[in-house]
């Protein structure tokens, strides 16, 4: 099913925001990227197709932002920040707790397709350092590898109770 | 100083549950956007505005209403940007004030938006506030419902829409001019000024770009005058700041404090931050988010606001005050900072897309015990082909990491390369926990 | 524009405001180095190269005066306290720009170490080797060593392939994204950009198929560095050991004017060269890589004899001496009036002059045409010769006060430069309205767009007119002074209103109303029309000319009428005579020949450089009927196959010539080898058949006049001195031939190839020192611009006679509801596409459905359809486009096409019907 099909009133309703249509891309491609996994080369021209515009300029905007994911992620896209002054409160740490609970190296997807995890910049939540988002959603005081074991186990029992996830953060609630 | 009395921004911290639009309005919330509309003109809350001496707290600190009054006259449509790209390393201010006072947000920006004449408004907000974004349109729709927003609004004929649109991960859609790229469905890259955004901005028009906490100030403008707001803060810096203490204090967090607050008041007193961890000296104080140049234990007495910390060559910023102990590598503080400009450059200009790249690997050498002798005038060099030659700020900003730290730490460089070949290995990042 | 005057480098500098300051600095002959910054494209001050002081003096805020120093003079302060870009700091008064100074040096080098550490230099295998900015400035301005580890560049896989025709290293590129900008601004295909951002930044094309756009090549040239390279010239030779040779380019009217670059005598590249009254500095793929059939193996190398069923080679002598016996024999027995000779609209003046003066004079036969016969083919219905653009007309110094309509004409098919031109005049803010009937690329450009039904755009022409008259936008005093007719037309147009008019049109009035205002108000008005107006044939054209008269928009330069009529030459074809209205006696036009043909009227025939047998059934049949026929051609073509002698003549590359463009500009392009295969030029295959016949005793006759007849009288003395006797069939050189066209033919007194030499020192020519700007890219023009010959409306004294009329609607019918249009194509697949890297991308024939329709006819995208018309029938692959109007099929005019067999005129009502094709043995 194509994204208008799916998403048709969703779409609408962003587009009514706008005077010119391909202001939509960034909403679009959140959505896009959700419904099939990661940016696939289709799913950019069927944004493009969308708001009329050059497929070239959807892949050049899928490729400057830092959400927007062109290769394929696990469901939940793990997000550590590693930029001043996390790194000086424990990020390094937080970082190679993760690598080792995964078994994955940064920038990696674990086997089951669950976790994908990456550094990232500044998450505007230093007084929480270190910082952890999953699918955009904040967990903070990751102090220990019990913690982080803990909330990896929340994780893992939401993807599987069934709970729609969003790459994108669309449904991000904390 | 004494703390405040009664907050301006954070007011979450006087009223409970204020981000419950009942809770605020029973506060007051949307009494002043009431005034305006009904009682006022555009021009009386511009002037109003202008007299309070309001100046924007994204960094650059320009007086608000002056850049009100840019607008050329009679041109049509106009809009009004939220800049909530909050993504200044050490700067987590925006985020509060949305996540627990986003009504008196809405407000300020339903206010301004009446003043300049802009029917339309958006609220630039970064990707990463997925969650922040959700609960800011869930306020708007509460302010729609009850027709604080929409057409005809408190009957006067006044039409506003506010949207939410999120980023997708890039620091550099915090310039003005990247974020109406970015809004128009571009890669967010800056634009050249002239034409400056209150002449042609957002899809050519007319364009005011605000800060999320300057615009949560106004609704309090409004109520209380401008007089009132003039009595926080210095003469020429008026008002109060939202300060995002981060890093080695006891405390960290948000706080609003008048302007002129002394740094060493914010960051050792009971009523702030409660001194430093683990009680290890200051060693650096980044006093403005990731592009302030750095101070030192030594600059503790200096006050905080535009003037005070411009003369100390830094500045106020974004209000983000990143504080760094003695167990930190002035080294790889400049190494990680750099490497968030070099993360974040969009690579339109050829001095911040090359330039930070060269920084971050001759920095990475030096840290890892590779540095060469030549390597510390080499970096002097690389950022003086940086500094003033850039396109926009960012990288500029570049520039000030490592300048600071040659200028403040040399012999940490020096050391570092020193000992280079002698099977030294710098470790990872220290961990203070 | 008022003038404002500073100081760069001690020089003082008058320039216009708003000047930039790395243009004002060219006009004063210093040299400030860009990458980003191109003349011709918008400044966006991204590359930093272009970093100098700007002193200003300093202001007074309280008196808002210049505040004067100890010293008496301003006080001057550093702009902003720091260095600027010289390409968007516009310039003002009292300025004092350094360019020299140890700290503009500073970041100069700077930017250069930046921009090196992302290169690979390896200069020693790059294309761009011997004519790269990056090289140049590096020399001039750049560190001597790197004090960036080699190691730690960024390594990319080597060239991968941008599209089938343009290939990217990513290693060399430095990101001054001229590439992106041309294609966006200049070209309107917004087919590039940047993937990723910051170090990683590259370039990409996601369009389909990528690197999409019919302009690829000239990003190649605008490339600072050895990024882009083509598929067509890459690892060929190094630019060192080319011999740049002037040429124009042969495959369509605008006449871009090209560089042939040879080593020896085989083509290495194809460049563009300057002439900002043509092709500024660009040209399209078809120009760029449309040119290897001049080295193609199956280029006809000797004279073929027809012995039997079989053509044989032959000696030179053998064939001349062949025709001459046969063409005698057949004007003795059938008189001359049994002879008739089509040339082709793509060959030079010279070869047309002497093809019609060797029928006029010689065989004095007036059966002459350039046209092929083909049954969709359209009359030739010219405005050039008459309203034609105003001598001196420079499009690319038309903007805002300018209006054009462009009526019928998809430019990027038929005449791709007119894109680049047409975008410029919009960019610069000049006015445009598209009317044709179906979308073209153009309508990207910001336009008006009006979408008249196919066949009712005369209507919308009238709607204009009548907006004219009604709204009193008449050039009253012009059309009193020049223009007859008026108060015939305005009774002829009485009982039509604006309104029923739009609705014959099926166009918006509105939008028809803006349209007549803004043409009428403006300063310049230009019209151009194409091959969809020419299928509209008279009604529409004759509305046109009124238009542009009423308006009073001719006799100008930068005003009057630019038919884009087929063909590289047409308009030379048209002004040497080589159409069946150009004498004293009416000859037949290739239709009428056809039929003459097979009724035996017409027995002999010689067909030149045209291929009219191919797609056309009908001609087969006639030319077989013919007694003898003799075909000149570069390659075997199905007419030459039909043939009884066939005369290989050289290519462009191997003899010179001249051509004239649609704007009338006579431009020489030069010999860039010897000839191939010792071939000679097609106007020496017209005096070796002249000079056959009259040893034979033929007596030629006095001239009869060319043209419009009134050339012979205009002959000057200064040639008529110098060149063969026109009876004496004495021409040595093409020069020989060209001083009789300009001794003989109306128009062309000044063009000799001395006068077609100069280059006129053009307000645009470049700079000496702007090598920076432009090396690599295109050649500057020594070798002359051209000479724009004057439309009849030029001289003051000429008068017009309005002829618009109302036509009756074109007829439906329900037999055949649709109505079939011949769409060009630039991408024909035809005989100039041999060896062509552009082969992967010529068209085949299909037919464009209306995506409604094609539901309502069960047709999917690419399955078959079956179409018919009152004369046949064909099948042919369909392509749906959801933006073509309902009712309109298109058929593009490519090889292969089968238009002859279904069009029964230039449009042609069809059924259409899902092609159920039949079992046919399987396996």
């Amino acid at each position: 099913m194509s994204l208008i099909e799916k998403y048709g009133a969703e779409i609408e309703s962003i587009l009514a925001r706008y005077p010119q249509k391909r202001s939509a891309v960034l909403p679009l491609l959140f959505i896009a990227q959700d419904e099939y996994g990661y940016l696939t080369d289709a799913a950019m021209r069927e944004v493009a197709d969308l708001l009329d515009m050059p497929p070239t300029d959807v892949f050049e905007v899928a490729g400057f932002y830092s959400l927007l994911y062109t290769q394929p992620v696990g469901r939940w896209v793990l997000q550590v920040c590693d930029d001043v002054p996390c790194a000086f409160c424990g990020a390094e740490d937080l970082i190679a707790t993760l690598q080792e609970k995964l078994g994955i190296p940064v920038d990696q997807t674990t086997p089951d397709g669950m976790f994908t995890l990456q550094r990232v910049k500044c998450l505007a939540d230093c007084d929480h350092a270190p910082v952890l988002q999953a699918n955009l959603e904040y967990y903070h005081d990751l102090t220990t590898p019990e913690k982080v074991e803990a909330v990896l186990a929340e994780l893992r029992q939401r993807a599987e109770s069934g709970e729609k996830l969003s790459i994108s953060g669309r449904y991000a609630d904390r | 100083m004494s703390p405040l009395a009664e907050h301006i921004v954070l007011r979450d911290l006087d009223i409970e549950n204020i981000a419950d639009f009942d809770v605020y309005l029973q506060h007051g919330g949307y009494e002043a956007f009431r005034t305006a509309v009904t009682e006022r003109t555009p021009a009386d809350i511009v002037q109003m505005v202008k007299d309070s001496g309001l100046r924007g707290r994204g960094g650059a600190g320009f007086p608000t209403g002056v850049k009100w009054g840019f607008l050329p006259k009679g041109v049509y449509p106009r809009y009004l940007l939220c800049n909530c790209d909050e993504s200044e390393p050490g700067t987590f201010n925006n985020h509060q004030i949305i996540d627990r006072n986003p009504h008196q947000l809405i407000e300020g920006i339903a206010i301004s938006a009446y003043a300049i004449e802009a029917n339309l408004a958006y609220i630039y907000i970064r990707g990463e506030f997925a969650a922040a974004a959700r609960r800011l349109e869930r306020a708007i729709a509460q302010a729609y419902a009850r027709g604080f927003l929409g057409r005809n609004i408190f009957g006067k004929g006044y039409d506003l829409d506010i949207y939410v649109h999120r980023g997708a991960g890039a620091y550099i859609c915090g310039e003005e001019t990247a974020l109406m790229e970015s809004l128009e469905g571009k890669i967010g890259q800056p634009r050249l000024r002239p034409p400056f955004p209150a002449v042609s901005g957002l899809y050519g028009k007319p364009t005011i770009i605000n800060n999320v906490e300057t615009l949560t100030n106004v609704p309090m403008i409004v109520r209380h005058g401008a007089a009132w707001y003039r009595r926080f803060g210095t003469e020429k810096s008026p008002g109060t700041k939202v300060f995002s203490v981060s890093g080695h204090v006891k405390r960290p967090g948000n706080y609003e404090a008048p302007l002129g607050i002394p740094l060493r008041e914010l960051i050792f007193s009971p009523d702030y931050c409660q001194g430093m961890r683990s009680n290890r000296n200051v060693k650096i104080i980044v006093p403005g988010g990731a592009s302030a140049g750095w101070l030192t234990a030594d600059d503790l007495d200096v006050t905080l606001d535009y003037e005070a910390l411009a003369a100390k060559g830094s500045m106020l910023g974004s209000g983000g005050v990143i504080v760094l102990d003695e167990s930190v590598s002035a080294v790889e503080v400049a190494y990680k900072m750099d490497e968030f400009f070099k993360h974040e450059s969009c690579g339109k200009c050829t001095p911040c897309r090359e330039g930070t790249y060269f920084l971050v690997k001759v920095l990475h050498r030096i840290m890892h015990g590779h540095g060469r002798r030549e390597d510390i005038p080499l970096l002097h060099d690389v950022y003086n082909q940086m500094a003033g030659n850039c396109f926009c700020l960012l990288g500029e900003s570049a520039v000030v990491p490592i300048r600071s730290a040659l200028r403040l730490f040399p012999h940490e460089f020096e050391q570092a390369i020193a000992q280079a070949g002698n099977g030294h290995r710098k470790a990872h990042a220290v961990s203070v926990r | 524009m008022p003038n404002v005057t500073l100081v760069i480098d001690g020089q003082t500098v008058t320039v216009p405001a708003g000047t930039n300051i790395v243009d004002a600095a060219r006009i004063a002959g210093i040299a400030i180095p860009v990458f980003c910054y191109h003349p011709k494209l918008k400044p966006v001050g991204m590359c930093r190269m272009c970093l100098v002081e700007v002193w200003t003096p300093k202001i007074d805020p309280a008196t808002r005066q210049a505040v004067i120093g100890e010293d008496g003079r301003p006080v001057m302060t550093l702009m902003m306290g720091k260095l600027q870009p010289g390409c968007v700091t516009s310039v003002s008064d009292g300025m004092e720009v350094r360019t020299t100074t140890d700290r503009v040096r500073f970041a100069q080098k700077g930017q250069l170490e930046f921009l090196l550490t992302s290169h690979p230099l390896d200069c020693p295998v790059c294309d761009k080797g011997g004519e790269c900015p990056l090289q140049n400035l590096t020399m001039q301005f750049g560190p001597s060593t790197s004090r960036f580890d080699y190691a730690d560049k960024i390594h990319f896989e080597k060239p991968i392939r941008l599209g089938d025709l343009i290939y990217l290293d990513r290693e060399r590129c430095i990101l001054c994204s001229r590439c992106v900008r041309f294609q966006d601004d200049i070209a309107g295909d917004p087919v590039l950009g940047f993937d990723n951002r910051g170090r990683t930044w590259e370039i990409i094309s996601k369009s389909d198929p990528p690197f999409d756009s019919k302009f690829s090549g000239n990003t190649t040239d605008i490339c600072p560095v050895g990024a882009l390279t083509t598929a067509d010239f890459r690892f060929k030779a190094r630019v060192w050991e080319l011999r740049p040779t002037p040429s124009i380019c042969p495959h369509c009217p605008v006449g871009c004017n090209i560089s042939l670059d040879m080593r020896y005598d085989r083509l290495m590249r194809v460049m563009p060269r300057e002439n900002d009254y043509v092709n500024e500095i660009w040209i399209c793929d078809k120009g760029r890589f449309g040119m290897r059939f001049i080295e193609s193996p199956e280029r006809l190398r000797q004279p073929l004899i027809r012995k039997g069923d079989t053509l044989t080679p032959a000696t030179w002598d053998e064939a001349i001496a062949l025709i001459a016996e046969k063409l005698i024999a057949i004007r003795t027995h059938a008189g001359a009036a049994a002879l008739g000779g089509l040339a082709s609209p793509d060959l030079p003046n010279e070869d047309l002059y002497l093809f019609q003066k060797l029928f006029r004079q010689v065989l004095r036969s007036p059966n002459l045409d350039f046209c092929t016969g083909a049954p969709g083919e359209p009359a030739i219905i010219d405005l050039g010769a008459t309203l034609g653009v105003g001598k001196g007309t420079n499009l690319s110094n038309l903007g805002a006060g300018t209006s054009v309509l462009v009526v019928g004409a998809d430019p990027e098919e038929e005449a791709p430069l007119y894109v680049l031109r047409l975008r410029g005049i919009a960019a610069r803010g000049g006015d445009l309205t598209i009317i044709n009937p179906y979308p073209t690329k153009l309508d990207r450009t910001p336009a008006r767009v009006i979408r008249p039904r196919a066949g009712a755009e005369a209507f919308v022409a009238l709607a204009l007119l009548k907006t004219l008259i009604e709204e009193e936008l008449i050039a009253a005093d012009f059309v009193t002074r020049r223009v007859q007719g008026f108060d015939e037309l305005k009774m002829r147009l009485r009982n039509h209103s604006v309104a029923s008019l739009c609705d014959a049109a099926g166009a918006p009035e509105d939008v028809v109303r803006s349209a007549a205002y803004a043409f009428a108000k403006a300063d310049n008005g230009i019209i151009i029309y194409g091959r969809v107006a020419l299928a509209s044939g008279a009604d529409l054209i004759d509305a046109l000319a009124d238009l542009a008269l009423l308006t009073g928009h001719v006799g100008r330069p930068n005003n009057g009428v630019i038919p884009l009529i087929p063909g590289a030459n047409a308009r030379g074809a048209l002004d040497m005579g080589v159409h069946p209205g150009a004498g004293k006696k009416r000859g037949l036009t290739a239709r009428e020949m056809w039929a003459a043909a097979r009724e035996g009227r017409l027995r002999g025939m010689i067909i030149a450089g045209m291929d009219p047998v191919r797609d056309n059934p009908a001609a087969a049949e006639a030319l077989d009927a013919l007694e003898f026929l003799v075909v000149q051609d570069i390659f075997l073509t199905e007419t030459a196959q039909h043939a009884d002698v066939v005369l290989p003549t050289a290519s462009i590359a191997g003899r010179e010539g001249t051509l004239t463009n649609a704007e009338r500009r006579v431009q020489r392009f030069r010999q860039a080898r010897i000839p191939e295969f010792n071939t000679p030029a097609g106007w020496d295959v017209a005096q070796r058949i002249a000079r056959a016949l009259i040893a034979l005793g033929v007596k030629p006759t006095a001239p009869d006049g060319q043209g419009d007849g009134r050339g012979a009288s205009r002959t000057l003395a200064k040639t008529a001195a110098t060149t063969a006797s026109s009876d004496q069939w004495d021409y040595a050189v093409a020069g020989d031939v060209a001083d009789e066209i300009a001794a003989t033919v109306h128009g062309y007194a000044d063009t000799t190839y001395e006068s077609l030499g100069l280059t006129r020192k053009p307000q645009w020519g470049r700079q000496p020192n702007e090598a920076i700007f432009y090396d690599g890219t295109s050649y500057e023009n020594t070798e002359g611009v051209g000479v724009q010959i004057a439309a009849e409306a030029d001289n003051p004294k000429a008068t017009f006679t309005l002829r618009a009329r109302v036509p009756p609607l074109f007829a439906t019918n329900d037999a055949y509801p649709y109505t079939l249009l011949a769409a060009p194509r630039a991408y024909d697949g035809r005989a100039w596409s041999r060896d062509s890297k552009l082969l992967p991308r010529m068209v085949t024939p299909h037919l464009i459905l209306n995506a409604d329709d094609a539901t309502a006819l069960g047709i999917a995208p690419g399955g078959l359809v079956q179409i018919a018309s009152e004369v046949g029938c064909a099948v042919l692959p369909a392509q749906i486009d959801r933006n073509l109007p309902r009712g309109l099929a298109l058929m593009p005019d490519v090889d292969g096409a089968p238009l002859s067999r279904v069009q029964t005129g230039p449009l042609t009502r069809i059924a259409i019907m899902a092609h159920i094709s039949e079992t046919v043995g399987t396996r």
